[in-house]
């Protein structure tokens, strides 16, 4: 491969422009589906499309009381995180652009560190509602965290390597893990919700009461990328659900038509729950979520060691 | 089923028409008693003024030209009309009626809301001496 | 920046304010909340934001002209304000309007319940985070909105009442129309019952959440169906039974658990009884005139009454100088008397997640409680009343008018047991 491989994985495919454009269908699935499962209409196909284009174009807001360039710098760092993280995963069955050993823990640290970056750009901040957006931010990454990252970790004990390429070879060649690891899959697919903070788990930004969480202060440009930020994240996590737990790399109608059915199955969670308080998200998770993937990791084991 | 209680009306809206109209491309017209326009009938009326006395806007005005020959002019607002129908009721020579007309009223000008009903030479006599007058 | 509000010397206090714009209210009002956390230690309100001088305004209109500004303090409860209005100045007229003019008006009342108690589901759901239901019920709501609107010829101030009785008549086609859409709408709403009753998430954010017993609710004195939440038997329709509901009585819905879930619990099966009393009424509608005719000088007197209102007890006291104008026209809303049972009671060690659904518990209508009261000085005439004072004089006053022993109904022991 020549130099400009590299810079074209980055830059056009399968990171950079394609999956933003991507991601701005998947939005538009989202809310489309949402919509209709509310019997409404939704909106049209270039909204997201049009939302983020006006959101860049708007002037950026410094509010007083926060720290300038953390302020600049924050939402620039998110959309690298995402972007970095998307390098390595397997899009539309295609495979990953780059891959090095141990790279589902670098992809894993990066998503968090996404919304690490949420949440200090709540407490930078003297908004009280970011402030408390931000404390429900981070409550809520300690609560799915580690549940969310058992579970994608049981494919990679499966397969004996912590490679996401050679997880979905593995995923590939054999049974479907949603069979073999019902659990772990189902853990994992609330686990994305969470991390997403889409309803029900969306109490960092439950408008009704914080009106929009950590980002209350943020408007135009930074806005914009931490919007952009959050929609490469839905798909980044889509595929590698889909990579883990739906057999692996596959064409890339398949892939696709695989993470527009997982979609359906988020967007519906979405429109028919209602929102759990902070102290029941940690609830759930601690007591159900984590307990529920500790006893799939055991099943796991005692079936390969004996 | 009954633990998530929504769940059937989100799966079956799927396959159902939205609940959204979609407004200016398949129009809904307004049901029989809907309060609209106003509508005058200057043969009926006397003069009596009774519907500009309880008007809660105070928005209808009649101009008397002359009362024998039953010759009147009246003025009426859309914009301020609240459409309550009480000059319908207050009037007893049933000059007055509500239609169910006009009610997409949107107009560029304040003018646009003003509506004359009489004769035009009235109209228009009644026009120019208002633009006559000197605006304080 | 040094001076950070957040972690200021000068106190410990941490406020979230609430208001008054903010996505949770679709009106103004500004409420603080102390938090410690999550938890809310002290809770706040402020009102005022959209005080309109409506009881002046009166005053330099006609009686016909009040009427209508009067529909015009709420939205939702429009009719309810405009009878408990023309009530006044019918009995200060001293005219007795006819049977079916008063079942209109009953229904007419009943329908606007509905459609309140529908945008309340709403409301109260989306607060909560629970958008679905919030979609469907105002969906449904529309066809309550379709009824007003075919029947009344406007969607929102409907205007039903005219001095002396109603406008428009119920004929045989529209109660059949009616019937019909009232049977859909109560299959929604068994529907939605069953959500409220059974959904595990909507039930983990209702029960047990703003919880008031019977006691602490009488001494704040909630009504409406806050009140009846909690047990407390206080309903206009029955205790004093006002146009219509004299000659067909309603029954009153209660429910003793006095939490969030109980609140949707009572005014969705309100719903249901305002249903049946629609259906059963229908039936059964007395023959006669529309309406009587109406002075326009009305005898000097005092007059006050009370309608059941969705939000509960409305109070309109006139005083009529004999001329073509009120004196004086006084409105007391029910959001005014609920507004007690959230925050002095109900928001400390609440969670602030839940402080938007207790808000919207109570259904609260902000523009509806905006008064001005004017406090003119100790000097002058004005004279200052404790509660103790003015519930004395009230009971009193009341013993005197109506002649009844104030001792045989048992209010002073009440009082001092407590």
């Amino acid at each position: 491969m020549t130099a400009l491989h590299p810079l074209f994985a980055l830059f056009i495919f399968p990171a950079g422009l394609f999956l933003i454009l991507i991601s701005f269908f998947f939005e538009w699935l989202d809310r489309k589906l949402i919509a209709r499962f509310q019997n409404r209409q939704g909106p049209r196909f270039l909204q997201p499309f049009a939302d983020i284009f006006k959101l860049l174009a708007k002037e950026e807001i410094v509010p007083i009381g926060v720290h300038r360039t953390l302020f600049m710098a924050l939402p620039i760092f998110a959309f690298a995180c995402v972007m970095t993280a998307s390098l390595y995963v397997p899009f539309f069955g295609f495979k990953a652009a780059w891959h090095i050993r141990g790279d589902l823990i670098i992809a894993m640290y990066l998503l968090s560190a996404m919304t690490v970056c949420l949440g200090m750009a709540g407490t930078n901040s003297i908004n009280r509602f970011a402030v408390v957006g931000a404390t429900r931010t981070l409550t809520q990454l300690f609560a799915y965290e580690g549940p969310f990252m058992l579970a994608l970790l049981m494919p990679a004990l499966v397969a004996q390597s912590w490679t996401i390429s050679s997880i979905a070879d593995y995923a590939s060649n054999h049974t479907w893990m949603i069979v073999t690891q019902p659990i772990g899959f189902i853990v994992a697919i609330i686990g994305l919700i969470g991390k997403l903070e889409l309803p029900p788990f969306d109490a960092p930004e439950a408008e009704q009461e914080i009106v929009s969480g950590a980002l209350s202060e943020y408007s135009g440009r930074g806005f914009g990328l931490f919007k952009i930020a959050k929609n490469v994240e839905l798909v980044i996590g889509l595929a590698l659900i889909t990579v883990f737990y739906l057999g692996g790399i596959v064409n890339p109608l398949l892939f696709s038509i695989k993470m527009v059915v997982l979609l359906c199955v988020i967007a519906l969670m979405q429109s028919t729950l209602t929102r759990l308080r902070i102290d029941q998200t940690v609830g759930l998770w601690w007591q159900a979520g984590a307990i529920l993937s500790l006893a799939q990791l055991l099943i796991i084991i005692l079936v390969r060691v004996r | 089923m009954k633990l998530i209680g929504m769940i059937q009306d989100v799966l079956s809206s799927m396959f159902k028409k939205t609940a959204t109209i979609s407004y200016p491309l398949k129009p809904s017209p307004p049901p029989e008693r809907y309060h609209g326009r106003l509508d005058y009938n200057a043969a009926k009326c006397t003069g009596c003024m009774m519907c500009t006395r309880d008007c809660p806007a105070e928005t209808i005005q009649i101009k008397v030209i002359d009362r024998k020959t039953k010759q009147f002019v009246m003025t009426y607002n859309i914009g301020e009309c609240v459409y309550c129908k009480q000059c319908v009721f207050n009037c007893k020579f049933d000059a007055l009626h509500m239609t169910n007309l006009m009610w997409e009223s949107a107009s560029d000008s304040k003018e646009g809301f003003q509506l004359y009903f009489g004769k035009k030479e009235h109209i228009d006599s009644l026009l120019k001496q208002k633009n006559e007058e000197p605006t304080a | 920046m040094t001076d950070n509000l957040i972690d200021s010397n000068k106190s410990q206090k941490y406020i979230v304010p609430i208001g008054p714009q903010h996505p949770a209210l679709k009106e103004p009002g500004h409420f603080e909340f102390t938090v410690e956390g999550e938890i809310v230690v002290d809770a706040s309100i402020r009102l005022g934001y959209v005080h309109r001088g409506v009881e002046k305004a009166a005053e330099s209109r006609t009686w016909t002209q009040v009427l209508y500004l009067v529909e015009r303090v709420c939205g939702i409860c429009s009719h309810a304000h405009g009878t408990a209005f023309i009530q006044n100045a019918e009995a200060l007229a001293g005219i007795e309007i006819p049977p079916r003019a008063k079942v209109i008006r009953a229904i007419a009342g009943e329908i606007e319940r509905l459609h309140s108690h529908l945008l309340w589901l709403g409301v109260a759901a989306h607060e909560g985070g629970f958008d679905a239901m919030f979609m469907y019920s105002w969906r449904d709501r529309e066809i309550v909105m379709d009824i007003l609107e075919n029947f009344f010829g406007n969607r929102v101030n409907y205007s039903v009442n005219i001095p002396g009785g109603v406008k428009e008549d119920i004929t045989p086609e529209f109660a059949e129309q009616l019937r019909i859409k009232l049977d859909f709408l109560e299959k929604r709403l068994k529907h939605y019952l069953d959500v409220v009753n059974d959904d595990v998430t909507f039930r983990a954010r209702t029960v047990n959440i703003g919880t008031l017993g019977k006691e602490e609710m009488t001494r704040l004195g909630a009504t409406g169906p806050t009140a009846r939440s909690a047990g407390i038997t206080r309903d206009i329709r029955v205790d004093r039974p006002y146009s219509g509901f004299d000659i067909y009585p309603i029954n009153m819905i209660l429910d003793d658990h006095g939490d969030l879930n109980a609140r949707f619990v009572v005014r969705l099966k309100e719903c249901f009884e305002s249903i049946r009393y629609i259906r059963d009424v229908l039936e059964k509608i007395p023959e006669g005139e529309l309406s009587v005719k109406f002075p326009r000088k009305i005898p000097a007197g005092e007059s006050m009454s009370s309608v059941e209102a969705p939000r509960g007890e409305l109070f309109y006291f006139v005083r009529s100088n004999g001329t073509e104008n009120p004196d004086r026209v006084k409105v007391r809303t029910a959001s005014l008397c609920n507004w007690g049972t959230i925050v002095s009671a109900v928001a400390k060690g609440h969670k602030l997640a839940d402080m938007p659904m207790i808000l919207a518990g109570i259904d609260p209508c902000f523009s509806c409680n905006d008064r001005m009261v004017n406090i003119v000085g100790k000097e002058k005439n004005a004279q200052l009343w404790t509660w103790e004072q003015l519930r004395k004089y009230g009971i009193n006053y009341h013993a005197m008018q109506e002649g009844f022993n104030v001792s045989d109904c048992g209010i002073e022991q009440l009082r001092e047991e407590k």
